[in-house]
């Protein structure tokens, strides 16, 4: 059975210009940094999400009405 | 003894009145902007033709006995992501320059106008509205009104210096993830971001459409008040009561990371409020939650341009938005199933209180030369993470009000003001409380 893992594997420059070739997006290297970084951050913040144990059953994520 | 300037309220009744012309006023305001120039009066494109053609109309309206509206002839700006007829919406982005012309006013801006209020021009943001700062590559930094030195905040950083520096008496803003609450806290005005979905988008260039709300700045409460009901074109609103209303200050995630020069006035002004606190759960996964929303909406809404030429952009927001792009549409899908999950959730936060109340920003605003603040001891960068207060609210699509605590500070300090979804009416009745009682107030700009 699959799990979750909340720190997943953290993102390199190479594995960076991977995942945008695969996207179909053909970027300047310094545009590989930024991205890093801020998937870094994402990261981080995607972690704090996964942790929270949200029964994808409990709430749509389709409506929002405040 | 500090004489108040003119409000919006009482501008209007001196043109209705007769006893001053809209085209004075009009002239006046775009004079002074002029005068400050773009850096410092907050706007970036000064509509002088248009304005003094509206307001011409204000006053020939007053001649033949007519009336032009609550607020006749009272000029105001709008941040550069609002529709306005033949004009480019920049969004704070070079990569617009080649944008076509818009072809009708956002309806925020007719709604306004159709009230006898005259736009007179648009004002800076953050590029597509990714900041805290208003330090512009294509549009230029615009600077405190209280220390040319020191950042404006943003996104909406342009309309908050418009007001503070009395250029206009307010300005139609935006709020994502902050972006008006911030720098009405770093600039001294009043700033209200209303419940998501209550006020309308006609005509703004989106930025995370599920955090997007319209909202406006003030330096008199009253001005504020007025705008807003303008903006809500009639729908009917909350009863606004009369019992005394019930503060309580939030903590944890809202108590960490407050600068030095925030926290003795914020533990005064919390004693002088009953000493009262609450929790307000999950907000650390709430910003998580809101930080996800906006790399994959802004980074699915502008892959075009990215693809088109990813170096137009400013380098902090191309490297967010081709983050967004990379990230599973499942973490996009639990963060909104969590934003609906705990909106039910906050039923009952209001049960006991009426009003929540944080810092707006954590402290003073930060150098231009040197944009940090401290997270967890370290230094890091402002423009992403100022609104660490405000990021929670939103991804709640709370409304939220931000108030200049009263005092001698060197420098403005915000506290923000939170109500249930909806319960407007009891934020702008707290304000009027801590106005009355002087915990709160506008500041004054430093005499040059």
């Amino acid at each position: 059975m699959a799990e979750t893992k909340p720190n997943a594997a953290r993102p390199t420059e190479a594995s960076v210009r991977t995942r945008l070739a695969e996207a179909g997006l053909d970027v300047p290297d310094p545009c590989v940094t930024e991205t890093l970084a801020n998937l870094l951050v994402l990261q981080d913040h995607v972690a704090t999400l996964r942790a929270f144990p949200l029964d994808p059953r409990s709430a749509s994520a389709l409506r929002f009405e405040a | 003894m500090e004489t108040q300037p003119p409000t919006a309220v009482t501008h209007a009744q001196a043109v209705r009145d007769g006893r001053v012309k809209a085209a004075d006023l009009c002239r006046q305001a775009l004079d002074h902007a002029e005068a400050l120039g773009g850096d410092r009066s907050g706007f970036t494109r000064l509509l002088r033709r248009r304005a003094m053609l509206r307001a011409e109309a204000v006053d020939k309206l007053v001649e033949a006995g007519l009336d032009p509206g609550p607020l006749a002839g009272v000029p105001f700006g709008a941040a550069d992501l609002f529709d306005v007829s033949g004009e480019i919406t920049t969004a704070g982005s070079g990569t617009r320059h080649d944008a076509p012309f818009a072809s009708r006013d956002a309806t925020a801006i007719r709604l306004l106008e159709a009230a006898g209020a005259v736009l007179i021009g648009t004002q800076n943001m953050d590029e597509f509205g990714y900041g805290f700062v208003t330090m512009n590559a294509h549009f230029g930094t615009t600077r405190n009104p209280h220390d040319p030195t020191r950042v404006a905040g943003g996104a909406a950083g342009g309309s908050a210096v418009a007001v503070a520096t009395q250029v206009v008496p307010f300005s139609l803003a935006f709020d994502t993830n902050g972006s008006l609450r911030v720098p009405a806290a770093l600039c001294g005005v009043i700033g209200l971001k209303p419940t998501y979905g209550a006020l309308p988008r006609g005509g703004c260039f989106p930025f995370v459409e599920s955090l997007d709300v319209v909202g406006a700045l003030a330096r008199d409460l009253d001005d504020l008040a007025l705008v807003y009901a303008i903006l809500r074109d009639g729908a009917s609103e909350r009863e606004a009561g009369r019992e005394p209303v019930r503060f309580g200050r939030l903590m944890s995630w809202f108590d960490d990371n407050i600068a030095e020069e925030m926290r003795a006035p914020l533990h005064a002004f919390w004693n002088r409020l009953g000493r009262i606190t609450f929790e307000l759960e999950h907000s650390e996964i709430a910003r998580a939650a809101a930080s996800v929303i906006i790399a994959a909406e802004g980074g699915s809404l502008h892959r075009p341009g990215i693809e088109q030429d990813p170096m137009a952009f400013e380098a902090p927001v191309r490297g967010r938005m081709l983050a967004g792009i990379l990230l599973p549409s499942e973490d996009y899908l639990r963060a909104q199933r969590f934003r609906a999950w705990i909106q039910e959730r906050l039923r009952r936060q209001f049960e006991l209180c009426d009003v929540l109340f944080t810092p707006a920003a954590p402290g003073y605003a930060p150098t231009i030369a040197d944009p940090v603040m401290l997270f967890g001891g370290e230094p890091i960068p402002a423009r992403s993470h100022l609104g660490i207060y405000t990021q929670p609210i939103s991804l709640m699509g709370l409304p939220a009000l931000v108030l200049p605590l009263a005092g001698d500070f060197p420098m403005p300090l915000g506290i923000q003001l939170i109500s249930a979804a909806g319960n407007e009416p009891v934020l702008f009745r707290a304000a009027r409380e801590l106005i009355d009682q002087g915990l709160c107030a506008v500041p004054g700009l430093p005499a040059r």
